[in-house]
């Protein structure tokens, strides 16, 4: 039997916290043993290639998803303080977030000064958001 | 058998979220057959299994989430099929949930299919292509976690453990893992499932049949180990040619 390395990128699961409907938050890394729950996507036989992957399907998800919906304030995606966290933006070109860190005022500004902007600024922001990995690369092993 | 498309069923991810259903990122692969054809159809015949059995308007938590027409376009895609929307209430929306309730029984068949036309936002299954060489399968170890009563999966995903290019393998690697888990339990067969030995199935019972109490949680779905799911296989595709 030939075993070899392989690279899954996965997605990491999305638990529904709340009553309400939209209430969507990342949850990694929330059990006793503090595992993540992982959702794998594709595989791929050499890194570059699900690294590249990886970024795609970032891209596309937060297109689609406003990390700042229902309890996403800012100090529950970053560890930057939010001072830092607005020079940094406005350095990318980004118009500066608002006063409030809360997940109203965060969610306008997300869809209308980041989800528009080119593909490297949207990354770029999103690096920031270091408390929420949502896609990640696994070595695993390959089998027939 | 030689590397033709074959092609695979896919339900979304829908999911109870308290007052209504949501879509969330993510399907799941149910079926593959030989033909386009004979997938379409059993795509579209569970589609028709469940529209029979789910309130459209329960889809979404505002009507933007049910379909790309703005409401007053949809009122009138209703109207053009001698179909009487709903009257706004006195907060001024629309109860469309009640309202398809109340008035689905008098609807003729076109009529029916007309609502759902519209609402194209609230699609539970597609079919993809793929080459057999195109996919493979991930050995996914289901994370469990004490909730001071049961153990929860979580609503999705564990941590994948292996890969395999053929869905037999995996299978059979997935047995052999469930064994061992299993056999953690050796001799309590008899026992009533309780605390470490109760675990919660309702992720992977079908979103539309789990039952809510009156304040919108999930009426729990409480298993033994001998029923308990430790592995599940996840088909996956190689190269990048997306869920």
């Amino acid at each position: 039997m030939i075993t070899e390395s392989a690279y899954l990128v996965t997605r990491v699961g999305l638990e529904n916290r709340g009553t309400q409907a939209n209430f969507w938050v990342w949850s990694p890394s929330t059990t006793d043993r503090d595992e993540s729950r992982h959702i794998p996507t594709s595989l791929f036989l050499n890194r570059a290639d699900a690294e590249r992957e990886l970024r795609n399907r970032l891209i596309e998800f937060l297109r689609e998803l406003n990390p700042f919906d229902q309890a996403g304030r800012l100090e529950y995606r970053t560890s930057l303080e939010p001072a830092e966290f607005s020079r940094r933006v406005v350095g990318l070109g980004c118009a500066p977030p608002p006063a409030s860190t809360n997940w109203k005022p965060m969610r306008e500004w997300w869809a209308t000064a980041v989800a528009p902007a080119p593909d490297d600024v949207l990354l770029a922001v999103w690096e920031m958001f270091d408390k929420n990995p949502l896609w990640t690369i696994i070595e695993i092993p390959l089998e027939d | 058998m030689a590397d033709e498309v074959r092609f695979t069923v896919r339900r979304f991810n829908w999911r109870w979220a308290g007052t209504c259903f949501v879509r969330a990122p993510g399907e799941h692969r149910l079926a593959t057959f030989d033909t386009a054809d004979e997938a379409h159809a059993d795509a579209w015949r569970r589609e028709q299994e469940v529209r029979g059995r789910v309130n459209p308007f329960a889809c979404g938590p505002a009507f933007h989430y049910l379909s790309t027409m703005p409401e007053p376009i949809y009122l009138d895609w209703l109207r053009d099929a001698d179909i009487t929307p709903p009257k706004q209430d006195s907060t001024a929306k629309r109860p469309w949930a009640a309202w398809w309730d109340s008035t689905k029984t008098g609807l003729t068949e076109s009529q029916i299919f007309r609502v759902w036309e519209g609402l194209n936002r609230v699609r539970f299954f597609d079919v993809i292509a793929r080459r057999p060489s195109q996919v493979a399968y991930a050995v996914v170890r289901i994370v469990w976690e004490y909730n001071d009563n049961w153990m929860e999966p979580g609503e999705e995903g564990g941590v994948p453990v292996q890969a395999f290019r053929k869905r037999e393998n995996a299978e059979a690697q997935r047995v052999l893992l469930e064994e061992v888990e299993r056999a953690r339990f050796a001799g309590r067969e008899d026992e009533e499932p309780s605390h470490y030995s109760a675990f919660e199935r309702n992720r992977w019972n079908d979103p539309f049949q789990v039952e809510h109490d009156e304040r919108g949680f999930s009426v729990d779905d409480v298993v033994g180990f001998q029923n308990a799911v430790f592995y599940e296989v996840v088909e996956i595709d190689i190269g990048g040619n997306s869920e």
